[in-house]
């Protein structure tokens, strides 16, 4: 019961991290618990062929290639998080006020987190990733603040709507089989692969529309994303890594099982949605990133147009379902580093403004060189996975035949580049504003950053052969030959 | 059958035209106790994911759901008028144009008729109607209204598949809702029945 164990471990320190006050060792607690998971799935993940899949508790969870490298990814990202929280509230004390409930619902949320993504039953898989949602709401609010009030308001009610669209999304799969041919569908994953066999009516098309459509909003997808921006601005930075680099993942969890049952049966359906769906949100991401002044809502609008690459990827499927595969793993760690070191940026600045942050690779040599970094990786600039991804996907886009969509992928992505550089280079190598002794950051401050980039490199030069095999597992589920 | 699902089409427009937000609330209770009424005629199995779907239907959404909003709106304070579409002829149009939209939807899918059809055509409706009181509210108290609306609504989709789900299943999506509806509370509370963007009586004084 070791997958088991993988799962629960977090919602059990999230019951004692909420039943005690203050104590020092609450954020030791979360940082242990970060660790814990860290090596249990790095366990899962290589311990066994990438190929094999293991069916656990009575059949709900399933420990596959997709489940292994997302559980990989997300609790590797929760673990930086909580280095970043612990080493934060270390060095500053004022940020200790409240912080026994970020600790207790940051565990409740990674445990929602690590159950939807070991989870073998589609609506089983709804709920839990509608579990992160509501544990996601609390984060959001840390500290109360109107600004951030709001944007939880706004995020509950489109993550509502969005997966409530979902729900109904299942309901027509269900009433589609059963009006055909009076069989009951079985939500369990190979129960989904069976009902796909089935020639595709129109219950089951408009099933999928509103599934697409009900996560496209957990990811940030067009016409549902105006959340996105405004919850990831107002958020505290470990609570915007959290959402966008575990919840994003938990959402694309969900779409990725949902196209290894339908992707290849109903690929005339959903291509085009996805499609549409992905260069409408990178269209609208270039328009944000070009109005926006403020570099946490830049690194937001990034975001947007990462959900919307990704739509495209999947879209096309065969060929640029490895590149899909990278570039979501490559997202995850950038959107890490950015909005990490954004929070320390703001921290010392006091500002979110990019006209009024420069020379910040003089200013703040470490968060500096991490944003850069970052920023290149973000642009998809080589040596980085996103870079390979990118590539691979555009490859994909040119193998299918689709000159058009590859040309306004090239034009949106090339504003995009223009739009970033032009507010961020100014930031990272102009004329520092002000002279300050910036104190010298301690190896557990920097780690989880040196580390995520080192994957990031890892992932754009050299994968080894066990991570790779898992990758191309998940791609070969996705259709990649 | 009919006759129960003709009355939930009532019990989902008939609110919609008066001002009271009270008659909201009881309107959602009613729809509880109608959906309940709807799986009972389909006949119970006396296992557990049923027994949790009565209590998902009776207790929860026919008891608590209103009642805790009840609660926290009495709590709140401020006026008995709350529209959950704006009250003109525009919207009352468009609310009897979705009400026949969903009709024609139901045919379009069930061109033989029937309970079924009359099953999706109610749902549909409350479905269109609960995105119509979404789409025109700015008030927080008005956007949790429209949210509940789609929410049954969908319920009662689901309760057309008759299909049982697994313990677990069933077990996932009450304890969702009951959350969800805890979380609603706690933002009209926190975040005030008008809005985040306008104050509340007790914050603006």
């Amino acid at each position: 019961m070791k997958e088991l164990i993988a799962s629960m471990l977090p919602g059990g320190g999230a019951l004692r991290a909420e039943a005690h006050p203050y104590r020092p060792w609450i954020l030791n607690l979360l940082l242990m618990v970060g660790a814990a998971n860290v090596t249990l799935a790095l366990y899962l993940a290589f311990a066994s062929p990438a190929a094999e899949t293991v069916v656990f508790g009575a059949g709900y969870f399933v420990l596959d290639a997709t489940s292994r490298l997302f559980l990989l990814v997300v609790n590797l990202v929760f673990l930086g998080v909580a280095t970043y929280l612990w080493t934060r509230v270390r060095d500053t004390p004022e940020l200790r006020e409240g912080i026994e409930r970020l600790t207790g619902f940051s565990l409740l949320f990674i445990a929602a987190a690590n159950l939807a993504i070991l989870s073998n039953h589609a609506v089983a898989m709804w709920a839990l990733v509608e579990g992160t949602t509501l544990a996601a709401v609390p984060l959001i609010q840390f500290r109360s603040t109107p600004v951030r009030l709001r944007a939880s308001w706004r995020y509950f009610l489109f993550s509502s709507v969005g997966l409530a669209l979902s729900l109904l999304g299942f309901a027509c799969l269900a009433h589609g089989l059963e009006t055909r041919g009076g069989q009951e569908i079985s939500f369990f994953l190979d129960g989904l692969g069976e009902a796909a066999r089935q020639p595709p009516e129109t219950w089951r098309r408009v099933g999928l529309a509103l599934l697409l459509l009900g996560y496209g909003t957990k990811l940030g997808l067009a016409p549902m994303h105006t959340w996105l921006p405004e919850t990831y601005h107002a958020s505290s930075p470990s609570v915007t890594a959290l959402l966008g680099a575990v919840q994003f993942n938990v959402a694309l969890v969900a779409v990725l099982r949902l196209l290894q049952a339908y992707g290849a049966t109903d690929r005339a359906l959903v291509g085009p949605i996805l499609l549409t769906l992905g260069l409408a949100t990178m269209g609208l991401s270039a328009f944000g990133i070009i109005t926006t002044r403020n570099y946490v809502k830049l690194i937001a609008f990034a975001s947007l147009n990462h959900g919307g690459v990704i739509a495209v990827g999947l879209a096309i499927g065969g060929s640029a379902a490895y590149g899909v595969v990278l570039y979501a793993v490559s997202n995850a760690f950038i959107k890490a580093i950015l909005f990490l070191t954004a929070g320390k940026i703001e921290a010392h600045y006091k500002t979110e403004d990019v006209t009024e942050v420069s020379g910040l690779i003089k200013d703040m040599p470490y968060s500096g060189l991490f944003f850069t970094v970052g920023t290149f990786a973000l642009l998809g600039f080589p040596p980085f996975g996103s870079f390979l991804g990118e590539l691979i996907i555009m490859s994909g886009l040119i193998s299918a035949g689709h000159f058009v969509v590859f040309a306004a992928f090239c034009a949106i992505l090339t504003v995009t580049f223009i739009a970033t550089g032009r507010s961020v280079f100014p930031m990272i190598w102009g004329e520092p504003k002000k002279k300050v002794n910036w104190a010298s950051q301690t190896i557990a401050t920097v780690f989880p950053k040196v580390a995520f980039l080192c994957a990031l490199l890892a992932m754009g030069i050299y994968l080894p052969a066990p991570v790779n095999a898992l990758f191309r597992q998940v791609a070969f589920t996705l259709g990649a030959p | 059958m009919t006759y129960l699902l003709i009355t939930l089409l009532v019990v989902m427009v008939l609110p919609l035209l008066t001002s009271s937000w009270r008659l909201n609330l009881v309107g959602l209770g009613l729809q509880g106790l109608l959906m309940t009424a709807v799986v009972a005629q389909h006949g119970w199995n006396f296992s557990l994911p049923s027994l949790l779907l009565l209590l998902d239907l009776l207790v929860l959404r026919t008891w608590f759901v209103p009642r805790h909003l009840f609660a926290t709106m009495r709590e709140q304070g401020g006026p008995d008028r709350r529209d959950a579409i704006p009250a003109n002829l525009l919207s009352w149009t468009i609310a009897g144009a979705l009400v026949l939209v969903g009709f024609r939807f139901a045919v379009m899918l069930h061109p033989a008729g029937g309970v079924m059809t009359t099953h999706v055509a109610v749902a549909t409706s409350g479905l269109l109607l609960g995105l119509l009181v979404l789409a025109t509210q700015t008030s927080t108290f008005g956007q949790v209204l429209g949210l509940l609306r789609v929410e049954y609504a969908i319920a009662l989709f689901e309760l057309a598949a008759g299909s049982e789900p697994g313990l677990p299943v069933q077990l996932g999506v009450t304890a969702v809702l009951f959350l969800s509806v805890l979380t609603l509370g706690g933002f009209l509370r926190t975040v005030g029945a008008e809005g985040p963007d306008r104050p509340t009586r007790e914050r603006a004084a």
